[in-house]
């Protein structure tokens, strides 16, 4: 990966109309550098760094419109995988096609990839025999359950419109508490996803005439 | 170097059906890498989660480089880390093409709309998952939490009582004042080394 961007930092890599800021001036660069920033620095993931590309990709650099975050929130939603991770092959694509794609994701994961590296190769098992250690785990696995907890609360309250929908997911969860793999219940909900939009269309255009 | 392989391609297959974010993946993870026999115990698993939470990048991206490098060291952890995210990159390139065209078909929309219902039942499920990795004194799988609900007899789990504030008191702090995850995640950690020793 390094070797690509060596290659490409060349030629095509400057930013037009953009005065020179040191390295950053290559768009492949600053793709690597701002999706570092992001990976390091903003914690909650998601939806937390839309702040950080819009400041730095629409605002100084201008290399992305607006319209273009608000097409990049939806595309994170609808391809699967990480959200920091789609964002950075959404906005590396638009500003620097595959490569530039590459730059950001390689940006994204190297943070992660030292550091739980260098903590897998300490501590392997992570499981430590100190009582307060334990407790330390223990607090934070309790504080995570929370977190995970309001995340499934908020979800549920945004996501869930009718009783169809609480139904499907009520059952989606016995399926996944029953111990059926989430492939399996991921995969059997597009089928019946699309049969649901579709029953839901027609019988509104069949009462009421209006297509909506 | 076979084996390496497989382990990455378990995680391409991984990244291919994680709709919905980071917290999807806690599901994936714990049906294909965690229980016994497997690679990572609940604990470990459950304590990785937490360290993934205190650190930097995508909870994702942390367990499969942690999966990788207790496997096959820092070359294992490239591998499935890129394992991981190759799906985003070539079928995130792909759409990024299309998107405009197919983003607002009936089809697409439909799918996405039970690919949303699914990851909803899944995170409450990794929640479900995660009480029973940290409110009782040893983990607990979430068929003894919902066997031990219908009998009530909550004693034979075990409850751990630091654990229970903890939680309780996480999760009001979340849902109703707008506190920091960082400050809150570090707060926890504290009280439960200060609280464990004592009170169990």
């Amino acid at each position: 990966m390094d070797t690509d961007k060596k290659t490409l930092s060349g030629s095509s890599g400057g930013i037009p109309g953009i005065p020179a800021r040191g390295f950053l001036k290559n768009r492949y660069f600053l793709l690597f550098f701002t999706f570092l920033k992001i990976s390091l620095f903003v914690v909650g993931g998601g939806l937390a760094m839309l702040p950080v590309i819009e400041d730095v990709f629409v605002r100084k650099t201008k290399l992305i419109s607006e319209k273009d975050m608000l097409d990049m929130v939806a595309f994170t939603q609808t391809v699967p995988g990480i959200i920091a991770v789609n964002s950075s092959v959404f906005i590396g694509n638009r500003i620097g096609g595959f490569f530039g794609a590459l730059a950001g994701v390689f940006g994204v994961v190297l943070p992660s990839y030292v550091i739980i590296v260098v903590i897998a190769m300490c501590f392997p098992h992570l499981s430590p025999e100190n009582e307060m250690l334990k407790g330390a785990f223990l607090g934070v696995r309790a504080c995570v359950t929370g977190l995970i907890s309001v995340t499934a609360i908020r979800l549920i309250r945004k996501g869930i419109h009718n009783a169809v929908e609480a139904l499907a997911t009520v059952i989606f969860t016995v399926a996944a508490v029953c111990g059926i793999s989430p492939i399996w219940i991921i995969l059997s909900s597009m089928p019946l996803g699309l049969l649901y939009v579709f029953l839901k269309n027609s019988r509104v255009t069949g009462r009421s005439g209006d297509a909506k | 170097m076979t084996a390496l392989v497989m382990l990455s391609l378990k995680f391409v297959k991984l990244g291919f059906f994680c709709f919905g974010g980071g917290y999807m993946l806690i599901p994936l993870l714990i049906s294909e890498f965690v229980g016994d026999g497997k690679i990572l115990s609940d604990t470990v698993f459950a304590n990785l989660v937490s360290v993934a939470q205190v650190t930097p990048g995508p909870v994702g991206i942390n367990t499969a480089t942690f999966v990788g490098c207790v496997t096959a060291g820092p070359v294992g952890a490239a591998f499935t880390t890129a394992g991981l995210i190759m799906p985003s990159v070539l079928l995130g390139t792909l759409a990024v093409k299309a998107i405009d065209k197919w983003n607002d078909t009936a089809f697409v929309q439909g799918m996405l709309h039970g690919t949303r219902l699914a990851a909803i039942a899944l995170i409450v499920y990794a929640a479900f998952v995660f009480m029973g990795l940290s409110l009782f004194s040893t983990s607990v799988s979430v068929a003894e939490i919902f066997k031990a609900a219908i009998r009530l007899n909550s004693e034979s789990l075990g409850i751990s009582p630091t654990g229970i504030i903890i939680c309780a008191a996480a999760t009001s702090l979340m849902l109703f004042a707008n506190l920091s995850v960082t400050m809150l995640i570090f707060c926890s950690g504290v009280l439960g080394a200060l609280l464990f020793p004592f009170i169990g």
